[in-house]
């Protein structure tokens, strides 16, 4: 019996541990590089599934170094700043898209080209990595 | 007889006085009006991506659609950029009329890095750059505020706080409307439309 409760608290501990797994990556697209900068931004959907919220803390790609950021509008001035996290609420979603909260590629290292995909990690605060890849999209 | 010739000039007087009054009105309505219109747009001189240097005598003849950013610039400039395509597609698919002006605000951009920036997005617009003194100069003349931001905890390094209007000037350089950044490219379709009806 105990050994049936150690069983069911793992696999409860292991449940809390992925809790990046009720996040899903939809539609989303990677802007090319622009001219001589080795930068671009990349957007996509999160939609959690899960009754947790998730919060993503970082974001990583072969191509560059990934960062999360968000542009806001104050009386009619463009700001834009690094963020830490991005949280996604239960049973909700959080759109990274143009003139919001987005990700960054800084120091890309690779040519960019249309129609190519560019892989992605997002790490969440508990668990594993959700992965993803973007097309490379003039838009 | 007298009396037929005092009433006609009495009328004549009456009218005259109505006349002087509905035009004095008028002027005085224009002169308010002239007042009320925002003092935007005005001198500047900066140099295009082709290395020649350009002020608003240049572009007199054709109205521009003038708008502030830098390249440095991944999230909101290529949104407005790529808005501002479109709106040249819709209008004036080779700008015979109509002249997009993409002011940088940072210093780091000169003519060599506009001129991949701006023709990355369409090519009639042009990519406008200058010393410090000269971004100054052109940002108060259409009071737009900017700053840099340095940004020590990220790979970016800096980024440039700006306004992100987009403001239509007539071809005599005069102030027509502006647009705020999340405006759509079909509202700015219809008001240049619109304009150019009424001119």
């Amino acid at each position: 019996m105990k050994a049936l409760l150690g069983a069911v608290a793992l696999v409860f501990a292991a449940g809390s541990a992925f809790a990046c797994d009720g996040v899903v990556a939809e539609g989303g697209f990677v802007r090319p590089l622009m001219g001589q900068h080795k930068m671009t931004a990349a957007y996509v959907t999160l939609k959690n599934t899960s009754d947790e919220a998730v919060t993503i803390t970082g974001v990583s790609t072969p191509v560059g170094n990934g960062e999360l950021h968000e542009s806001v509008q104050e009386e009619g001035v463009m700001k834009m700043r690094h963020l830490h996290h991005v949280t996604v609420p239960a049973k909700g979603e959080e759109m990274l898209k143009p003139g919001g909260k987005h990700i960054m590629i800084m120091n890309v290292n690779t040519a960019l080209p249309l129609g190519s995909k560019v892989d992605f990690a997002l790490a969440c605060e508990k668990g594993k990595a959700l992965t993803f890849s973007l097309p490379v999209e003039k838009r | 007889m007298r009396l037929w010739l005092a009433v006609a000039v009495l009328c004549l007087i009456g009218l005259a006085i109505g006349f002087s009054v509905t035009n004095f009105q008028m002027v005085q309505e224009q002169r308010q009006k002239a007042a009320n219109t925002p003092a935007i747009g005005g001198a500047f001189s900066l140099t295009n991506q082709f290395g020649e240097r350009v002020t608003p005598e240049t572009y007199k003849g054709k109205w521009t659609l003038v708008f502030f950013g830098f390249s440095h610039c991944p999230d909101i400039c290529p949104t407005s950029l790529y808005t501002i395509a479109e709106v040249m597609d819709a209008v004036d698919k080779e700008g015979k009329r109509l002249v997009p002006l993409f002011i940088s605000v940072d210093t780091g951009d000169n003519a060599e890095v506009l001129k991949e920036y701006v023709a990355m997005f369409h090519p009639t617009i042009q990519g406008l750059s200058g010393t410090a003194e000269e971004i100054k100069q052109a940002a108060q003349s259409y009071k737009v505020y900017y700053a840099r931001v340095d940004q020590p905890e990220s790979a970016l390094g800096y980024t440039m706080d700006h306004s992100a209007f987009i403001f239509l000037m007539d071809d005599e350089g005069r102030y027509v409307a502006h647009f705020s950044h999340n405006e759509g490219a079909a509202q700015m379709i219809e008001r240049i439309q619109q304009a150019w009806k009424e001119k």
